[in-house]
C-alpha cells in the first residue's frame, strides 16, 4: 500500500519503544486463580446469593472510578496510573488468597474493581500517544491496540487453562499467590517503557463535554434507546455467563482440572463470536428469530440439565451467539451517533450495564440462593427473551437505514446559488479548484492516509458500499445482492460516501496549502 | 473560471447542484443517454464540476489502494467494550 512506503522504520522503533508495554500486557494478564475461583468461594463458605453479592458490589466500584482514574491518567501520569491498579491488583489477589471468608474476599473483590477502573482504558491511551509520538499520526494505532489484544488474549488463554491444571497439584489459594509475581513482573517491565508525554490538560475538557454529550444523547435521541437497550440486555446476558457460569459448575460437583477448560471455551468464544459477529449482515427478522432462538435454547439448556458436558457446551455458544448478535447491533450504535459523541456514547453504555448489573446479580444471586444455579437461570431466560424482542423490532433498520443516519450532504446547500437565482440558479457560488492547484501534485502517502480515515469514519451503511465498491473494487451488483440494497439506495450510499470522503480529503488539502 | 458563469460556461439545463448527486451514476455509467448528454454539454462548460469529477477520480483511486482492514470500523466500540468486559469479569 503506497501509505507504508517508508513506514517500516518507524514501524520497527515504535515496536522497540512498546515492548515493554507488550510484556506487562501479557505477564497482567496470567490471573492463575480465575478458572478456580468459584470453586475457591464455595469452599470459603460462599453461597450463590453471596456471590451475586459480591458481584453487585464489583459492579458498584467500577463506574463510580473510572472517571476519576481516567482524570488522573489524564492529569498525572498514564504509566503511574497502570502501576496504581497493578499494585490494586497484588492487594486483590493477596487478601483473596489469604480470604478465610466472605467478608475478606468482598474485599479483594473491591480493590479488583479499582484495579480494573483505573486500568480501563489507560493502556490504549498510552498506545495511541506513543503512536502518535513515534510516527507523526494515529493511522498505526489500530494494528497497535491490536497486538496489544492479542497479547491480552494469550496471556488470559494461558492462565485459563494453566490456573485448571495448577489446581489439581496444589491447593486453590495457592493460585492466587502463585499469581502475584507476575503482576510485579509486570510492572518492573512497565517500568522500562518511555511513557509519551503527549497528554496535556486540556483534555480535562473534552471530557466534560463527553460526559455531557453522553446525558444528552441518552435523553433525546429517541431512537438511541432501543439500541442501547439491546445492548445492554446482550451485555448482561454475557457478563451473568462468565460471572455466574462458573457455579453451574460448582453444583454438578465439576472437579477443578475442569474449570480451566470451560473458562478457556469461554474466553475463545468471545472470540470466535466477535469474527462472526463482523460479518454478520443482521437486517431480516428470520436471522434475528433464528439466532434469538439459539439464545433461548442455552438459556432453556442451563435451566433444565444436569449433563456438565451439554451445560458447558450451551454456555459457550451462548456467548458466542450473544457476542456475534452485539457487534452489529453495536454497529448500529455507530451509526446512529456522530463521531464527536460516539466514544461517550460507548462509555455510557458500558456504565448503564454495570450499573444494571447490579441489581441484576442481587436478583440472580436470590434466586439461585433458594432454589438453585438452574433456577436462576430462568432470569436469563427472560433478558433473552426482552433482548429478542427488541431485536426483532429493531433489526429491520439494521444496514439499510440510511435515512437514520444524520449524514451531513458532501456538498452544502449553500455552496450553491439559490434555485431562485435571477441568473444561475443552482450553479456554485464558489467553483470547486483542481486539488494539483492547492499542493501541485497531490501528496499521494497523507491522502491515502486521509482517505482511509475519512472511509473509517463514515456511518455504516455508506462505509459498507464505499469499501466494498472502492476498496475492495467489487462489481455493483455483488454489492447489491450482498448489503441487500436496490441499485438506487448503492448508488446513492456511494455517491454520499465519495462526496464525504471528498469533503474532507478538501478540507485537509486546503489546510496544508494554508 | 471560463466566463462570468459560475464554475461553468456554455448553455444547459443542468445546475451544479444536480450534477453533484450525479457523479457516481455518471462514472458508473449507468445514466441513461439523454441524461448522459446533459452531463456531458454541463462539463465541456462548467470548470467546478469538472474539477469534481476528476475529485471523484482521485478519491477512487486513493480508496483502491487500501485494504478492507485498512477502513474496518465495524467492530471499534464493541471490541474496546467486550475488552472491557472481559477485563473486568473474567477475574470473577
Amino acid at each position: 500500500m503506497t501509505a507504508n512506503v517508508g513506514m517500516a522504520p518507524l514501524r520497527a522503533t515504535l515496536e522497540r519503544r512498546l515492548r515493554p508495554v507488550y510484556v506487562a500486557a501479557f505477564l497482567q494478564n496470567l490471573a492463575l486463580w480465575v478458572p478456580i475461583e468459584k470453586l475457591f468461594m464455595t469452599d470459603i463458605g460462599f453461597d450463590n446469593g453471596s456471590v451475586a453479592v459480591m458481584a453487585a458490589a464489583y459492579a458498584a466500584v467500577v463506574p463510580l472510578l473510572e472517571v476519576p482514574s481516567g482524570i488522573l491518567a489524564d492529569r498525572w501520569s498514564r504509566r503511574g496510573v497502570v502501576l496504581l491498579a497493578q499494585a490494586a491488583l497484588i492487594v486483590s489477589v493477596v487478601v483473596g488468597g489469604l480470604s478465610p471468608n466472605v467478608g475478606t474476599y468482598i474485599v479483594a473483590a473491591l480493590f479488583l474493581g479499582v484495579f480494573f477502573a483505573m486500568q480501563s482504558g489507560t493502556f490504549e491511551s498510552i498506545a495511541y500517544d506513543t503512536v502518535l509520538e513515534e510516527t507523526g499520526d494515529s493511522a498505526m494505532f489500530e494494528r497497535t491496540i491490536g497486538r496489544i489484544r492479542f497479547v491480552e488474549s494469550a496471556g488470559l488463554v494461558v492462565s485459563a487453562l494453566a490456573g485448571g491444571l495448577l489446581a489439581e497439584v496444589v491447593p486453590l489459594r495457592a493460585t492466587y499467590f502463585i499469581t502475584a509475581p507476575f503482576i510485579v513482573a509486570a510492572g518492573v517491565a512497565l517500568l522500562g517503557f518511555r511513557e509519551p508525554r503527549l497528554h496535556r490538560d486540556e483534555e480535562g475538557q473534552p471530557l466534560r463535554q463527553q460526559v455531557a454529550a453522553t446525558y444528552r444523547a441518552f435523553l433525546e435521541r429517541g431512537a438511541l434507546r432501543p439500541i442501547v437497550a439491546l445492548l445492554v440486555l446482550t451485555a448482561l446476558l454475557l457478563q451473568a455467563m462468565l460471572e455466574f457460569g462458573p457455579l453451574w459448575l460448582v453444583a454438578l460437583g465439576a472437579s477443578a482440572g475442569l474449570y480451566g477448560p470451560q473458562w478457556a471455551g469461554l474466553m475463545a468464544a468471545l472470540g470466535v463470536g466477535g469474527l462472526l459477529g463482523g460479518r454478520l449482515v443482521l437486517n431480516r427478522p428470520t436471522m434475528a428469530v433464528a439466532l434469538g432462538a439459539a439464545i433461548v435454547a442455552c438459556c432453556i439448556v442451563l435451566t433444565t440439565s444436569h449433563m456438565l458436558g451439554i451445560v458447558v457446551v450451551a454456555q459457550v455458544v451462548l456467548v458466542l451467539v450473544v457476542v456475534a448478535v452485539s457487534i452489529p447491533v453495536t454497529g448500529r450504535l455507530h451509526d446512529a451517533v456522530p463521531s464527536t459523541i460516539r466514544a461517550g456514547v460507548a462509555s455510557g453504555v458500558g456504565t448503564l450495564t454495570w450499573l444494571t448489573f447490579l441489581p441484576f446479580a442481587l436478583a440472580f444471586g436470590a434466586v439461585s440462593d433458594r432454589s438453585g444455579v438452574h433456577d436462576g437461570g430462568w432470569i436469563l431466560g427472560v433478558i433473552a427473551v426482552l433482548a429478542i424482542v427488541l431485536l426483532g423490532t429493531t433489526v429491520r433498520g439494521f444496514v439499510r437505514a440510511p435515512a437514520g443516519v444524520s449524514l451531513e450532504p458532501a456538498f452544502a446547500a449553500d455552496q450553491f446559488r439559490a434555485d431562485d437565482d435571477p441568473r444561475w440558479p443552482g450553479h456554485w457560488v464558489d467553483p470547486p479548484g483542481p486539488w494539483e492547484q492547492l499542493l501541485g501534485p497531490v501528496d499521494t502517502q497523507a491522502a491515502v492516509a486521509e482517505v482511509r480515515e475519512s472511509i473509517t469514519d463514515l456511518p455504516s451503511p455508506q462505509h459498507d458500499v464505499m469499501v466494498a465498491r472502492d476498496v475492495e473494487g467489487r462489481a455493483p451488483a455483488d454489492v447489491r445482492a450482498e448489503l441487500d440494497l436496490t441499485p438506487s439506495e448503492e448508488r446513492d450510499l456511494l455517491n454520499q460516501a465519495r462526496g464525504r470522503v471528498r469533503d474532507r480529503l478538501d478540507d485537509s488539502l486546503k489546510e496544508r496549502g494554508a | 473560471m471560463t466566463t462570468d458563469r459560475p464554475g461553468r460556461s456554455g448553455r444547459d439545463d443542468l445546475a451544479c447542484k444536480d450534477f453533484v448527486e450525479l457523479v457516481t451514476a455518471y462514472l458508473d455509467g449507468t445514466l441513461p443517454a439523454d441524461v448522459r448528454s446533459q452531463v456531458d454539454e454541463h462539463l465541456a462548460g462548467c470548470d467546478g464540476c469538472q474539477n469534481v469529477l476528476a475529485q471523484w477520480r482521485t478519491i477512487i483511486d486513493l480508496a483502491g489502494q487500501l485494504t478492507e482492514d485498512d477502513v474496518d470500523n465495524t467492530d471499534e466500540i464493541t471490541r474496546d467494550r467486550l475488552i472491557s468486559t472481559i477485563r473486568g469479569l473474567r477475574r470473577r
